[in-house]
């Protein structure tokens, strides 16, 4: 039985004569008397309601986090930190703490304490910045009470001098009560060092893995744009752009969750920028990291049909990646294809606001995909092989339309410019990127000597394009009569060298395979028949030791056996040589190799040999743990037995006694090995061309059983290790030689990352 | 009556001076080589009609054609698998298997090495036969001994311990009773290739309750190549400690357990071996036998113990434990003693020369070694 009408009515004026009026009595009686009104009724909101506002709207926790960034951003913060307490099992806290423009005591009422507000709608930029609030459904303050049972509300405005904090026990919010009756104490605290809101939620529903707090954070890097649009905006209220870190903080340990889309631009091929400066004049560039001095710089010509001048201040930067297992080591080859697969695609930024659906998975408004399907290139070009952006300024909005659906813009002359300068420099970069690459040799898994179908073919592309673009009919594509305008001398010139150009490193290639089929078959045939020998020999000795161990007297006979015994034992250390030469190159796995391994295993091959041609073999090798990038086993061997083989040569030129030097440390992110001799040493000028293919000084008759002349001379050695080394990411110089020596080559690869080095590899 | 084994081998021609370099014209040792047969039926009949004491078996059979021009398709691990199983059944009597190769071998036995168990030995030819024909010479004659002993004291009172030459109770009851446990279990019931497979895989090519003299210097602290009164030391013991069951011609070990025995009535009686510097351990041997003439080793670098206690297994060199890192062994048992790898070796990569990893329990040491 309700209280009567006249009841309230005097228990409501006693408490408005009261002192100190308590708020939450008379909210409740003033509505309980509403309630009584005969000929109206209204609704009431159960206190329960923030419990499906909170728990049940926001399902996700990650959602619930983004909820609360948001909030910061629209609040023109420039940082949010979220720092996760003691989160491993329920009840921890969560800090969230931005730099924003803080809250008044009215904008806290107006805004934080209503529900539903339309401050969205009718203020849809922030403050400051001008930035469209993320925030949209008003609901993102409940998510604290997703995350946890207590929140503490701290703001601080840029003039006050004091600061405001709210205590919000969300448990307090219990079925059958008022919404509006439950108060939450509001204190006035001293000015806080920094302006702008925490909100302390504490007494946390669940509990937080490390791993699940990454997902959150990787889900909210996911909703900011990842590139640093600053470059890019040229307004006098400039955005300085929107940071969020993730902490997580155990018995007073603060450790940073780190952000994975640093790790991913790592990978890249290349970083693409092109730009359009207010004279209209465009520029592109390219740098590869990958690559070393590797940076293309230039003015990008107008064409025919496009011109640049609408496209002022535009500008664009792109990572370029090419899926492939050599290019992304093992460990990130997943994380890097799936982030692709998710977030692959060039955006579209209009005044530094994304407009979509540019860059989305399904779109491809640069028809990159179209391109890659027709082949109109050949290296891999498809959106997902991007990551990027492009910013275009256009303050009037005169010369990008939006469409009416607000969704996209017209395609308008300008749109198809901005196009063309787009897709023209993309084009032209990862052209240069596959003729790099071409040269590094590093093509699939297995070790392909350099082909020349795509740097040849991107060159023709090249001329083709150009002689396309002479020959299209200027002024009227309609105009029936096609005929080739004339061709400046110039450019004929261009075309005649270029063509020529084409076909002798075609006629060089040609030349260079013809010797390696050579060699290779050369090789299966020694193969086959050092076992064999092996065999043969074996009896042979066996005989022979039985022989020489009868007559061992001193006589004629006796010192002819010892010379039989001198050769045949040489004989015995060609063939394991070859033999284990053969198997070293017969075991076709990647894997970490110990550069100590490595030497161990090549002293071991080489042994015999450097036995017989009295070779000392000195090793000074610096620091463990010395592992290379995976590489094969067998390329290494290569690279040492072509090193040993001239090494042999020019010690036996100088007629020294022969010294080699194996030394081997780190250097930075790499592992070096240098190979030097006391043989004649490489004169000055020829040290550029010995890696060239054929390039050889040659003069001995063959030092191993073969004395063709032309094999022992082919010039091909170097030009193999450099190619082996190159694509390893290697590099190969010859170097200042240490005293006592003649010639050094240096070899430097990248060593192991710690997750490759596999567990037996101690 | 001479040892007689069966050779078959696909290169017959070039495989007799081997056979010769291995006999050296001794006369407890004989040959017969024939080249495989390649139906296994015909090669069982060959086999049977050779009374052979032991097999020596090429793992390649078929690279060359044999004596009827027929190619023959089944490799060594073929045969000798059919050997075995007829050698249980006993329609072979039981008689060491040993294969020999050039080198194919060590390639597939990397990828498998489970047809390992199915010989005694493993010969390369071109290293040990062509370095070592002596003592290849001497171990097919100990292991064809080896055979015969084992089926003589296979159904005899408590054969394990009659094939290892000792009797349980008194001094040898401080053996772990775990050690051939399986065995001494329905003896009766395993092949005589069990018995020697646990014999000489377990007991006498590992160091363990018997130990080589390379060990056997290293506990004693003495450096055996300087000392010329070594070989009379070892005389000395040999007597109560040597070993002398089944395959003891060829390996000879001791008993570490009575070696201890000795070194305790040494007087006066010293403290634990283990205890003292190599220099210590000379000494008191030095007055208690009387042999002048032993040498005290040095460790390997100047800053490791002399408490030595095992060798390093690539430098074989005496070595403190405390001074190496335990290798890697695949299986092994709880009364074996862990084979160890020097510092340095580990640290230099040189084990991996020798196909040796470190236990994965010391993988932590390593790399805090390393940071030092």
């Amino acid at each position: 039985m309700p209280a009567s009408q006249e009841s309230i009515k005097k228990r409501i004026s006693e408490l408005l004569a009261s002192d100190s009026i308590d708020g939450e009595q008379l909210l409740s009686l003033t509505s309980e008397l509403a309630q009584q009104d005969d000929k109206n009724v209204r609704f009431t909101i159960d206190a329960s309601h923030i419990n499906r506002l909170g728990l049940e709207l926001v399902a996700k926790q990650e959602t619930a986090v983004a909820e609360l960034i948001k909030n910061g951003y629209d609040a023109d913060a420039t940082v949010v930190d979220l720092i996760f307490k003691n989160v491993d099992v329920p009840g921890g806290s969560l800090e969230v703490w931005d730099n924003g423009n803080g809250m008044t005591r009215q904008e806290l009422i107006d805004g934080f304490m209503r529900i539903s507000t339309s401050d969205k709608i009718t203020n849809p930029y922030s403050k400051k910045f001008k930035r469209k609030r993320a925030g949209q459904k008003g609901i993102g303050r409940f998510a604290t009470q997703r995350l946890g049972r207590e929140l503490i509300l701290t703001t601080q405005t840029i003039d006050d001098n004091f600061a405001l904090r709210i205590h919000f026990n969300w448990d307090d919010f219990t079925a059958k009560r008022e919404l509006i009756t439950i108060s939450n104490t509001i204190e006035v605290i001293e000015r806080q060092p920094k302006h702008g809101t925490t909100l302390l939620i504490n007494n946390m529903r669940d509990a937080w893995s490390d791993a699940q707090i990454k997902r959150a954070f990787r889900y909210i890097s996911s909703l900011l744009n990842p590139f640093d649009l600053e470059k890019v905006k040229n307004k006098p209220e400039k955005d300085p752009g929107f940071k969020t870190s993730f902490y997580s903080e155990k018995d007073n340990d603060l450790k940073k969750i780190t952000d994975e889309t640093e790790e991913i631009f790592r990978h890249a091929l290349g970083i693409i920028e092109g730009s359009v400066d207010q004279e209209g004049k465009a520029y592109w560039s390219l740098v590869s990291s990958r690559y070393k001095e590797f940076t293309i710089n230039k003015e990008l010509e107008v064409d025919s049909n496009h011109s640049w001048a609408h496209l002022a201040g535009t500008k664009f930067q792109v990572y370029y990646f090419i899926l492939d297992t050599v290019l992304i080591p093992k460990g990130y080859f997943s994380l890097v294809r799936e982030y692709l697969k998710t977030f692959g695609g060039i955006r579209l930024y209009r005044n530094g606001f994304r407009v979509h659906p540019y860059g989305e998975p399904f779109d491809d408004w640069l028809r990159l995909d179209k391109s890659s399907a027709l082949r109109k290139i050949l290296p891999p070009h498809r959106n997902e092989n991007f990551l990027g952006f492009v910013s275009v300024n256009d303050d009037q909005g005169t010369v990008f339309q939006e469409t009416s659906s607000r969704e996209g813009l017209i395609e308008n002359k300008a749109f198809e410019d901005l196009r063309a300068f787009v897709y023209e420099i993309i084009s032209r970069s990862v052209l240069v990127i596959a003729a790099h690459r071409q040269k590094k040799g590093s093509g699939t898994k297995d070790y392909r000597p350099p082909q020349p179908a795509i740097s040849l073919f991107a060159k023709a592309q090249e001329l083709v394009s150009k002689l396309d673009e002479k020959a299209r009919p200027k002024e009227e594509p309609s105009n029936a009569t096609w005929e080739i305008p004339s061709v400046d001398s110039n450019f004929e010139e261009d075309l005649r060298r270029g063509i020529l150009e084409l076909g002798q490193a075609g006629q060089d290639l040609l030349e260079e395979i013809g010797m390696l089929r050579v060699l290779a078959s050369l090789g299966l045939t020694i193969g086959e028949f050092t076992h064999e020998i092996r065999h043969s020999l074996l009896s042979l000795l066996a005989d022979f030791n039985q022989l020489s161990s009868i007559s061992d007297d001193g006589s004629p006979e006796s010192s002819i056996l010892k010379n039989i015994d001198y050769n045949l034992k040489a004989i015995q250390a060609y063939a394991q040589y070859f033999d284990r030469a053969i198997q070293n190159n017969a075991q076709r796995k990647l894997e970490v190799l110990e550069l100590r391994d490595i030497i161990n295993n090549f002293e071991l091959m080489a042994g015999p040999l450097l036995i017989k041609e009295q070779i000392e073999l000195i090793k000074d090798i610096q620091g463990y743990d010395l592992f290379t990038r995976p590489m094969h086993n067998s390329e290494w061997a290569s690279i040492l037995l072509n090193l040993l083989t001239n090494s042999v040569k020019a010690i036996k030129r100088a007629q020294v006694q022969g010294k080699v030097l194996l030394r081997a440390g780190f250097v930075a992110d790499n592992v070096f090995l240098e190979f030097s001799d006391n043989g004649t040493g490489i004169p000055p000028e020829h040290v550029d061309k010995v890696f060239d293919a054929f390039f050889t000084t040659s003069a001995m008759p063959g030092l191993f059983a073969t004395d063709s002349e032309e094999l022992v001379g082919t010039g091909l050695g170097l030009k193999i290790v450099k190619d082996i080394v190159e694509s390893s990411q290697g590099e190969i110089s010859i170097v200042h030689p240490p005293p006592g020596y003649k010639t050094c080559f240096r070899i430097e690869v990248p060593k192991a990352l710690e997750e490759e080095i596999p567990e037996d590899a101690y | 009556m001479p040892i007689k084994y069966l050779c078959i081998d696909d290169d017959k021609e070039s495989v007799l001076p081997l056979l010769d370099a291995i006999k050296n014209g001794s006369d407890d040792l004989e040959f017969e080589c024939q080249k495989p047969k390649s139906e296994i039926r015909d090669q069982i009949t060959s086999i049977k009609a050779s009374s052979s004491n032991g097999y020596i078996i090429d793992f390649r059979l078929d690279k060359n054609k044999n004596d009827e021009n027929e190619i023959v398709y089944h490799r060594g691990h073929t045969l000798a698998q059919e050997l075995r199983t007829r050698m249980a059944e006993r329609s072979i009597s039981s008689s060491p298997i040993v294969l020999w190769t050039v080198d194919d071998f060590q390639q597939s036995s990397k990828k498998d090495d489970t047809s390992r168990d199915l010989y005694d030995r493993v010969y390369i030819k071109d290293k040990d036969i062509l370095n070592n024909p002596q003592v290849v010479k001497n171990e097919l004659v100990s292991l064809a001994q080896g055979y015969i002993s084992i089926k003589e004291k296979k159904n005899g009172p408590d054969p394990f311990f009659s094939m290892l030459g000792i009797s349980v109770g008194e001094d040898d009851a401080s053996l772990d009773p775990r050690m051939g446990e399986s065995l001494r279990t329905q003896g009766r019931l395993h092949s005589c290739h069990k018995y020697a497979q646990y014999i000489l895989k377990n007991l006498v090519l590992v160091a363990g309750p018997l130990v080589d003299d390379r060990i056997l210097a290293a506990r004693f602290g003495i450096d055996k190549s300087q000392s010329e009164d070594w070989r009379k030391l070892l005389d000395k013991i040999s007597t109560e400690s040597k070993y002398n069951g089944v395959f003891c011609e060829a390996w000879p070990r001791w008993w570490m357990h009575r070696v201890e025995n000795w070194w305790k009535s040494c007087k006066p009686s010293p403290p634990p071996l283990r205890r003292l510097t190599a220099e210590e351990r000379v000494d008191i041997i030095k007055k208690s036998t009387k042999l002048t003439k032993l040498v005290a080793a040095i460790p390997y670098k100047r800053n490791y113990s002399s408490r030595f206690w095992t060798i390093c297994q690539v430098y074989e060199c005496p070595l403190d434990p405390i001074d190496g890192f335990m290798a890697f062994s695949p299986n092994p048992l709880p009364w074996q003693d862990t084979p160890y790898l020097s510092m340095h070796s580990v640290l230099e990569r040189e084990h991996k020369k020798k196909n040796f990893s470190i236990n994965p329990l010391e993988r932590q040491r390593l790399k805090s070694l390393k940071r030092i």
